[in-house]
């Protein structure tokens, strides 16, 4: 009996423990699968009350320095400006990498093409060329229809920041409302290119290689895919690494579980999954 | 006594329920309105309305509606060209030419067709619509996903409502009118053209008013198989992305109080705007009509 109360006591304990809150702030990228993280760690631990907001890259590390947050998500490197206001205030936040980014360019398995460069990409979508000929000679002489996801879409801002440059897509560039459309059309059209987050290849169309660089999740973990970049989730570790709800939170993100998470959103595992 | 105070407290009730209804509409007016004009607050009135170049995610965006609008008319026009003259016909066979079995088996499929998700029209669209437009057409046709396509799944929408309020509008013409005609012994064709169409204009324009701004208005279908092009189109093989599917592709994801927030709710303004211009133009035609 007596050591009954005790373990109900440990049980109590253990249960404050983790009863608190979570904050979570930064990159709508890395948003989706922050959710269905938060949404597993929830099951787990039904006591952890988590707040998640993408509002951004910049605002979350903004955040993480105001103590307004205890996660910033972010879906690039951290800048120059940042690792001096880190100095200036004695701060210092460390990055995990949770998962990758990556995006495959996609055709219709019959069009005679395995190979495209970014170059070619940009030319494309900005308009400059409009028939498959004008890339390679033994393609046939037609329009080509180039494809895209709608503006709302992180693929598509990815994409027009590292393939366009910030460049416009021409007016004719096609803006569909999913994934799955996008895939749909490159079937259903010979002469169609479409761009789609790398999870959601299939065997009914054809990934390129870009740049010579085959769109596998091993070129991808070792950066040699040239249109990927990792996502990160920053915290605070000047007073050492991140204990509590937050190091179970990241714990749980690059378990097995979290990392399978990762692919059912279309990006790709950091690590190994279950 | 009794019978004036039930009177009076019907007429009560009624009266409230009609000011509701139009405080809620002026409420969406407004709220609509007074987001939407913010936008004029950052970028000229000009480049909104003249300016083919809808680019609002971009680093120096830019928010020119002219090739959506373009879309929205375009795709309407077509749709209408196409389902009014249909669903004129088929109403007409029902109301005046077919028998029993005809008439309830027809009867039966447009309820059907009525009761069609705009969803499932749309997936219908993307995925075999456009595969047959490429296949029939190989010449024309550089993408399935075009403003025909839209303008088929729209007719098979909006069908339905022709038919059935033409329909009504045919039926309600008084019976004693096309006995007058057929015993002066003119045939059932040449009273039913010369005797009860004209008499039904005035519900048939009724008809075709509310049908084409449930056109205007669908959203779901011009998302999916409109094509999402900003441009304007040169042929009905074009694809084109609509007023509505722009708000509905970009809504989810805006920032609350940007300048592309405040151009999408003045989007919505302007179909409002097509919407109230064009039932205008129906009202008018149809007080022309009964004059003469």
């Amino acid at each position: 009996m007596k050591n009954f109360g005790l373990l109900i006591v440990i049980l109590l304990l253990a249960g404050t423990m983790l009863s608190s809150t979570l904050v979570i702030k930064g990159s709508n990228t890395v948003y989706p699968v922050a959710q269905l993280w938060a949404e597993g760690f929830k099951a787990m631990n039904p006591d952890v009350e988590i707040s998640i907001e993408g509002a951004g890259s910049s605002t979350g590390i903004k955040a993480l320095f105001n103590g307004q947050t205890d996660i910033a998500n972010s879906s690039r490197w951290i800048k120059a400006s940042e690792i001096e206001q880190m100095n200036r205030e004695g701060k210092y936040f460390i990055p995990y990498v949770v998962a990758y980014d990556g995006i495959a360019i996609i055709v219709n398995k019959s069009l005679g093409i395995s190979n495209i460069t970014i170059q070619q990409l940009f030319d494309i979508y900005s308009g400059k060329i409009t028939s498959w000929n004008q890339i390679d000679s033994s393609l046939p002489k037609a329009r080509i229809v180039p494809l895209s996801r709608d503006n709302a879409s992180g693929t598509f801002e990815y994409f027009v920041e590292h393939v366009m440059k910030g460049e416009k897509f021409a007016p004719q560039v096609q803006q569909l409302a999913s994934t799955r459309a996008e895939v749909e059309q490159v079937m259903q059209n010979q002469y169609a290119i479409g761009y789609i987050g790398m999870g959601y290849i299939t065997e009914e169309v054809k990934a390129l290689t870009v740049e010579g660089v085959e769109p596998t999740v091993a070129n991808v973990n070792a950066g040699s895919y040239p249109i990927s970049r990792p996502l990160f989730m920053f915290v605070d570790a000047t007073n050492g690494l991140p204990t509590g709800v937050t190091g179970e939170f990241l714990r749980y993100a690059l378990s097995p579980e979290g990392q399978a998470a990762v692919l059912s959103v279309g990006y790709v595992n950091a690590y190994g999954t279950k | 006594m009794r019978r004036r105070r039930l009177d009076l407290s019907s007429r009560v009730l009624v009266t409230t329920a009609a000011l509701i209804t139009s405080a809620i509409l002026f409420g969406i007016f407004f709220f609509l309105i007074s987001d939407g004009v913010r936008v004029f607050g950052k970028i000229s009135f000009e480049e909104f309305f003249f300016s083919a170049r809808w680019y609002p995610t971009y680093e120096d965006a830019e928010y020119g509606i002219l090739a959506l609008l373009s879309g929205t008319l375009a795709v309407t026009g077509l749709t209408l060209a196409i389902s009014i003259p249909l669903g004129f016909v088929s109403a007409i066979f029902l109301a005046e030419f077919s028998h029993r079995k005809a008439h309830d088996f027809l009867k039966l499929i447009f309820e059907l067709m009525a009761g069609i998700p705009s969803v499932v029209l749309g997936s219908f669209g993307l995925k075999y619509v456009s595969r047959w437009l490429m296949e029939f057409f190989p010449m024309k046709v550089w993408t399935g996903l075009n403003i025909f396509n839209a303008s088929l799944m729209l007719s098979i929408l909006a069908m339905p409502y022709f038919v059935t309020l033409i329909e009504d509008a045919l039926k309600a013409v008084p019976v004693d009118q096309k006995e007058a005609s057929l015993a002066l012994g003119a045939n059932t064709t040449s009273t039913v053209f010369r005797i009860i169409v004209p008499q039904a204009r005035s519900g048939i324009l009724n008809a075709i008013i509310l049908g084409t701004n449930r056109i205007i208005g669908e959203t779901m279908v011009v998302l999916m198989v409109a094509g999402g092009a900003s441009m304007i189109p040169h042929s009905i093989f074009d694809p084109v992305r609509p007023l509505t599917a722009a708000i509905a592709g970009e809504m989810g994801e805006v920032e609350l109080g940007s300048t592309h927030y405040y151009a999408l709710f003045m989007i919505g303004v302007v179909l409002l705007g097509i919407s109230l211009i064009f039932t205008a133009i129906a009202m008018r035609l149809k007080r022309g009509m009964r004059r003469c």
